[in-house]
């Protein structure tokens, strides 16, 4: 195997160092990109597709799907990340504006097995983003909005593959204050972030070499920014979490340099009608729980996290445990450089022991500090 | 008598209480035994893995930039159009297929206009770093952190960046950041070198003449902007990865059908590659089975010497009861291990030799096929293991003579009678000489071999000159008489007279060293004829060939990869300066024809009734001048081919080929069938009209210059040099020189190998020597009661080597005519297509004779002094 | 049973007679010398006996069994288990040292390790050499080289030894000791010895003396 890979990995190398290039060059460009504005109005469908003048963007999937007794837990997502001018554009089949990362996992707990695939691509031939509506494709994989929802292709190398139709259960909402989502106290860091909270999946999924008929439920983030954190900012710990009546939660905490949360830190009820219930820092409880090291890249995360805060519902306080399905659903970051922590979870009450529904948990900033490539 | 005794235990007592104290006893020898051995095994593993390497060197990146695709999918001739890509794309569907673009180019650097040659290789290094998803466990670490400079260019657009290997560096003493100037086409561009591509411990360095860009940057560069060479299709490791794999296989075989396209695995593309180099293969063929062939000859010869020496001992053994039988497998078992030792230590070394000789056949190759590193040389157990079992299966046979020998030994009793020696009769009968030499006449009238895939294999032409190697080998006694009578000629010189004596009743020995020789000799010397027949022959096409006065190509354009070409504007400019009277033009391309790589000429002659480009014709056409290939009030296109291409084809005169050509089948029909020297792979001559319009190309690889009347053709070349510094110009004389030069170059690992093959003949010539004053030691005695001194019993001994050196000299030679004429009517044309003239090379042939001469009378002298005081037997 | 019995054998080279009709006879340790001048047929004799040469007429029996049936393996067989032969030369193995020399032969019979070693101890002593045992044929004098040889000659435990000029290369009285050496074995072990000689002073330790001359025995008659 060793002397199969080698020809490339020589220059993959190089080419590791030409990349984080060509990402950390967004900044010289900072006072060009466009910044999420306070009470602008977004329109759809045009901006469920790309937003080119931002310098990062993303549509971020991740679900549950079940056949009969078996369970897998998903991740689809599509990155864009806009560069520095060059000197001498190529022709558009190797463009130069843009690039493509897209990541796709796919948990099986019953065989404890976590696949994940990685890609990097220019805009061009084979990768890209339709600006106007929702459209991104990154060489197989694709992400199509139409009039009833939305269709994901993906595969992980050879070994699985999926196809999943989404169609929403609940419209979206726009998360933060004025219509952006704060995530620092410089104006610039800050992002358009826009949810579906709740989509019913339905589709097939090819592991193993067997087809499996799927359906479960699915959560979409799409967040336009061009400085996604603050300076002093080196990473998240981010949940979504699904409850069985019909309601969730999105969560964040914004971890600094000194080990602290940052004020930006958040978390949001979505009631069923769609009604959001912002809980500022400071009012909710994020707290670290369980611990995993990941073989590959040596970070610890704390992947089974207590989150404490008052139900508008019902007025009491819940006790939420996130319990991960599987251990290492790790997202080694080869091209892009950024390893992360996104897996499939189950809520449970921890007063009452009981399960109250299914989440997304995910922790970045524990293998390198993030901040470096995304702020 | 009953009881009888098992062998084994007897073979193990041999063994141990004889073999192996011999051995001990005398280390100098066994060392000397083992290290010919190792040295046979090791050229013959060094040409080979040599070979290998040459060989490998070229398909490494032609296989695969991403790694080791799956699948290539190329044109049968030009490039491909971007467009392709999103069609691929569409095409693979859902299925998880990486698609990674190729665009392949060359170069020259500025200041090293007539070095070597740079190929570039673009291909998307973004889209590259994906390559780590398609090798099962492929590394997925993290990212190496970098920090941009401040106010440098994104290296996302047409940059001027290239990356090549740790050989590069060294070889131009550059660094990472560091600017280089190499001209492309006839264009000079600053490049930076941005990175150097790591070398990987198991896998062969990165080759030292190439360069990687980013494949936009490439187009750019190479003025082939949205045009691809190939496009390398991978599939990534997955439980379905075969599935898909054989999906895709139908859909894309079906499509490069339908395209007219070629889809190949990364093995295919090297197997049409390896074909290329046939003529330089058949080199090492020859050279490599001389060197074993004398080998086996020396090790026959130390063994025999052996036999000699421990004859008395063997034939207490017998007294003692010893079987003939047991005493033969021991000698067997002898010949085993040391043939097992011998091949180990060779193997060893052959691995170093190699390395060495890479670099020296690496400069061979590079001058006319293509460019290589000396690490290519992989450490490949199958051939190691070949060698090995080679090296012990020809000691084991050479071993048999020499065993039966020993067999044949009376027991002690008998000695006294003097009926001792005898041994060797192999060798002296003439019959079995004679019939092989008819059996290698015959063979040399057998039509070749033609394999699947249109390799032509001139299997008669081997098998004849095997044939006459042993021939000549057996043939060489009747020498023996007339060398000696030669010898003995004068009367008065006593030990010179005593050493023709010797020579006048040759021993199995005599005839066994004489005929190592003459293999030798006579193999080296054929190779000798052919490099001379090929020299004259080549020289003199150049002569017909070359009348204009001034060559210009663009720069690096001595290598037929070269992809360089002159553009439009460039030539035409050229034809407009002061002092030009007109050019010939030639424009040339790779196309791919029934499966196999050749040439397609663009062609444009002078329009001058004399002067323009003159073939040497084989089958001539109706009309030869200028304008004959353009085609005017013809259907078809008029082409003329090469004598290499009709051969390996079967085409001729009037029939009609269809030339794949981008996106079309072309008709030609062939009106003349010339003589061409310059490569094996076959050449079409078309119009140049017709090329251009068939690969939209108006750019020509080379002019051929005439200068108007009383112009100055220096005065010319030196305005050219100085308003293109691209552009490669050089004088009619300075070509010539050059392409002399070059063919040298191609020859030079021939000459090492051959002084190999020389030395051990000769090394075996003093060894045979030593053996046959042990087995005369009384003789000796008798010489010395006699009266003659030390130094007279040398000169005996020196007298009789080169009475020896004399009989396999002059075998050799003739031997050597009779090789070089199958090599160059037989093998030659059946294997190159190329019609040589015979010559010899009377003045290097004296100087070998004169040289194996001294050599052997400076052995042989040093081997009787060192013996002459050899106690007899009767003297214990 | 003789230990060797010679009856009527002739032999010619070409046209040229060598053996002309010879016979005779050794009882179980018996000793007897074989004289006469140079080209006698003494050796043509020893070789026909040792199976080296083939008689043209003629038979030879050692120990009851003809040569004449006797293949090449046979003949092995021979020299391996029933007779020796002691050499003017000594042909002692130069690569053994004289211990090994001895035990050579009966490693080739393929005598059992532990049983070699005494007998090879004993043969030793016997020959009067134990002090010399580890050295090499090279180290070794004329006379203890001799007495290696007779030592190997001993190990098959032979019903006949053929001597060629056994003292031919030694000072007399080196001579005379190997003599006596042979002439005690014979009597300790009963073994027939045929011993060719030049020197007179070997028919000392002989019961008989055969004298030859023009390929027959004085005082018989020529066959041919």
């Amino acid at each position: 195997m060793k002397t199969r890979c080698s020809n490339f990995t020589t220059v993959k190398r190089v080419f590791a160092i030409v990349l984080l290039a060509a990402m950390a060059s967004g900044e010289a460009r900072a006072a060009e990109w466009n910044v999420p504005r306070v009470g602008h109005l977004l329109s759809f469908p045009r901006d469920h597709g790309s937003h080119p003048d931002f310098k990062i963007e993303w549509w971020y999937l991740t679900g549950h799907l079940f056949a009969g007794e078996r369970r897998f837990g998903f991740q689809a997502t599509f990155f864009r990340l806009g560069q520095a001018p060059v000197d001498v554009p190529a022709g558009e089949d190797f463009g130069t504006e843009q690039l493509y990362l897209a990541h796709m996992g796919l948990s099986d707990p019953a065989l404890g097995v976590f696949l994940h695939e990685e890609r990097l691509n220019r805009g061009g031939w084979d990768a890209g983003a339709k600006v106007g509506d929702l459209d991104v494709f990154n060489g197989n994989w694709s992400l199509k909005r139409d009039e009833a929802g939305m269709s994901l292709e993906g595969t992980i190398l050879a070994e699985a593959a999926m196809s999943l139709r989404l169609v929403p259960k609940k419209g979206h909402v726009i998360f933060g204050e004025d219509g952006i989502s704060r995530k620092g106290p410089e104006g610039t860091a800050a992002s358009y972030y826009i949810t579906y909270t709740r989509l019913a999946a339905v589709g097939s999924i090819l592991i193993a070499g067997e087809e499996v008929a799927v359906t479960g439920e699915a959560w979409m983030d799409h967040e336009i920014s061009s400085s996604q954190l603050d300076r002093n900012q080196i990473g998240w710990d981010w949940a979504c979490l699904q409850f069985f009546d019909g309601r969730e939660i999105m969560g964040y905490v914004l971890r600094t340099g000194d080990g602290k949360a940052s004020d930006f830190s958040k978390l949001v009820w979505i009631a069923e009608d769609g009604a959001l219930t912002h809980v500022r820092h400071g009012d909710y409880e994020w707290r670290h729980g369980g611990s995993w090291t990941s073989l590959v890249t040596g970070a610890t995360y704390p992947i089974s996290p207590l989150i404490r805060t008052t139900d508008p519902a019902s007025g009491k306080e819940r006790q939420l445990r996130l319990v991960p399905l599987m251990e290492d659903q790790e997202m080694v970051g080869a091209a892009g450089g950024v390893s992360y922590w996104e897996g499939a979870c189950d809520v449970r009450d921890e007063v009452t022991g009981e399960v109250v529904g299914r989440a997304y948990l995910e922790m970045t900033g524990y293998a390198d500090d993030i901040g470096e490539k995304l702020r | 008598m009953s009881d009888p005794v098992s062998s084994l235990p007897v073979g193990r007592l041999l063994w141990s209480r004889f073999i192996w104290r011999h051995w001990c006893r005398e280390p100098a020898l066994t060392l000397m035994l083992v290290g010919i051995l190792a040295l046979g095994v090791a050229v013959f593993l060094a040409v080979r893995l040599a070979n290998k390497a040459a060989v490998t060197g070229f398909g490494m990146f032609t296989e695969s930039v991403s790694g080791e695709s799956d699948f290539l999918l190329r044109p049968k001739a030009g490039l491909l159009d971007g467009a392709i890509l999103r069609e691929v794309r569409s095409l693979s569907g859902r299925a998880p297929l990486g698609i990674f673009p190729v665009l392949e180019s060359s170069g020259v650097f500025a200041d090293e206009v007539e070095g070597g040659l740079l190929r570039f290789v673009g291909t998307d290094l973004v889209a590259l770093r994906n390559a780590a998803n398609f090798v099962a466990g492929g590394e997925k670490g993290k990212g190496i952190s970098f920090s941009q400079e401040e106010g440098q260019a994104s290296p996302l657009g047409v940059s001027r960046v290239i990356y090549a290997g740790e050989a590069f560096a060294k070889a131009h003493a550059v660094k990472a950041g560091d600017e280089i100037t190499v001209i492309v086409n006839d264009t000079p561009a600053v490049l930076t070198l941005g990175g150097i591509l790591p070398s990987d411990p198991n896998r062969a360095e990165v080759p030292e003449n190439l360069v990687l860009m980013d494949l936009p940057a490439l187009q750019a560069l190479a003025g082939r902007e949205d045009r691809l060479s190939r496009l390398e299709l991978r599939i990534p490791p997955g439980a379905t990865a075969e599935r898909v794999r054989q999906e895709m296989a139908t859909r894309f075989a079906a499509f490069a059908t339908e395209r007219g396209l070629i889809l190949e695995t990364p093995g295919e593309r090297k197997s049409s590659v390896t074909q290329m180099s046939s003529a330089f293969r058949l080199n090492l063929t020859i050279l490599s089975g001389l060197a074993l062939l004398v080998g086996v000859y020396l090790i026959m010869q130390a063994m025999e010497a052996a036999v000699v020496k421990r004859r008395g001992e063997i034939a207490i053994l017998r007294s003692l009861g010893v079987t003939p039988g047991q005493i033969r497998r021991a000698w067997l078992v002898e010949g085993f291990i040391l043939g097992l030792v011998g091949s180990v230590v060779g193997v060893v070394l052959g691995r170093v030799l190699a390395v060495g000789m890479v670099a020296a056949i690496g400069k061979t190759v590079n001058t006319i096929y293509y460019e290589t590193t000396s690490s290519a040389v992989t450490l490949e157990s199958g051939e190691l293991l070949f060698s090995l079992v080679f090296g012990v299966v020809a000691s084991v046979l050479a071993g048999l003579v020499p065993a039966r020998d020993a067999a044949m030994t009376p027991p002690a009793q008998a000695m006294r009678q003097g009926t001792q020696g005898g041994g060797l009769t192999l060798l002296r009968r003439w019959p079995p000489g004679l019939i092989f030499l008819v059996a290698g006449f015959a063979c040399a009238m057998l039509p070749p071999l033609r394999l699947e895939g249109g390799t032509v294999v001139p299997l008669g032409g081997y098998l004849a000159a095997m044939m006459l190697v042993f021939a000549a080998s057996i043939l060489i006694g009747v020498l023996f008489r007339p060398v000696a009578a030669l010898l003995g000629a004068e009367r008065d010189a006593a030990m010179r007279c005593y050493a023709a004596s010797q020579l006048r009743r040759p021993e199995g020995r005599h005839r066994l060293t004489a005929a190592g020789l003459a293999v030798a000799i006579g193999m080296s010397a054929a190779m000798g004829i052919l490099v001379a027949s090929f020299e004259t022959t080549l020289t003199s096409w150049i002569r017909q060939l070359l009348k204009a006065d001034l060559y210009v190509a663009a720069a690096g354009a001595s290598s037929v990869t070269n992809e360089n070409s002159l553009s439009a504007a460039t030539w035409q400019r050229i034809l407009e300066l002061p002092g030009v009277a007109g050019a010939d033009k030639l424009q040339r391309y790779t196309i791919s024809l029934e499966g196999k790589d050749v040439y397609l000429g663009g062609a444009d002659y002078n329009d001058d009734a004399e002067r323009f480009l003159q073939l040497i014709w084989i089958d001539p056409p109706d009309e030869k001048g200028p304008r004959a290939l353009s085609g005017e009030g013809r259907t078809k296109a008029p082409a003329w081919v090469s004598e290499s291409f009709s051969r390996r084809f079967g085409y001729g005169k009037g029939d009609t080929l269809e030339l794949p050509v981008e996106s079309a089948v072309q008709e030609v029909e062939i009106t003349g069938v010339y003589a061409e020297y310059g490569n094996e792979a076959g050449t079409i001559l078309v119009g140049r009209e017709f090329t251009s319009r068939w690969f939209k190309d108006d750019r020509t690889s080379q002019m051929a210059i005439y200068t108007e009347a009383g112009a100055d053709a220096e005065a010319v070349l030196e305005t050219i040099s100085a308003e293109f510094p691209g552009v490669m110009a050089r004088t009619n004389e300075k070509l010539r020189t050059e392409s002399i030069r070059i063919f040298h170059q191609t020859f030079a690992v021939t000459y090492a190998l051959e002084a190999i093959a020389v030395i051990i003949a000769v090394a075996g010539l003093g060894l045979a020597l030593a053996g046959l004053l042990l087995e005369r030691r009384n003789e000796l005695a008798t010489l010395r009661a006699l009266g003659a001194t030390r130094r007279s019993i040398a000169l005996a001994s020196m007298w009789e080597g080169i009475g020896l050196a004399l009989v396999g000299l002059a075998g050799g030679y003739v031997l050597s005519f009779v090789l070089g004429w199958v090599l160059i009517h037989v093998i030659n044309p059946q294997s190159f297509g190329w019609t040589l003239s015979y010559r010899v090379p009377w003045l290097s042939f004296a100087a070998l004779a004169l040289v194996t001469l001294a050599t052997a009378a400076l052995v042989s002298w040093a081997v009787g002094y060192r013996n002459a005081n050899l106690r007899s037997d009767r003297e214990e | 049973m003789k230990a060797l019995q010679v009856s009527r054998v002739t032999k010619s080279y070409g046209s040229d007679p060598v053996l002309r009709g010879v016979s005779l006879v050794l009882e179980p340790g018996e000793r007897a010398a074989l004289m006469g001048p140079s080209g006698s047929g003494k050796s043509t004799l020893l070789n026909c006996i040792g199976g080296i040469d083939r008689p043209d007429e003629g038979r030879i029996e050692i120990a009851g069994h003809s040569l004449a049936g006797l293949d090449e393996a046979g003949l092995c067989r021979l020299r391996r288990e029933t007779v020796s032969t002691v050499f003017q030369f000594f042909h002692l193995l130069p690569t053994l040292s004289a211990r090994e020399n001895v035990e050579f032969p009966m490693q080739l019979r393929g005598i059992p390790g532990a049983e070699r070693a005494v007998r090879v101890q004993t043969l030793i002593e016997e020959v009067g050499l134990s002090h010399r045992a580890e050295a090499m044929p090279h180290e070794l004098s004329g006379g203890e080289m001799q007495r290696v040889a007779i030592a190997r000659a001993l190990a098959i435990r032979p019903g006949l030894i053929l001597a060629d000029e056994p003292t031919g290369n030694l000072d007399s009285t080196t001579g005379e000791s190997i003599l006596d050496l042979l002439e005690a074995i014979s009597e300790k072990y009963a073994i027939a010895m045929l011993l060719v000689t030049h020197s007179p002073l070997v028919t000392r330790i002989c019961g008989r003396t055969f004298e030859m001359k023009d390929g027959i025995i004085s005082g018989q008659d020529a066959e041919a």
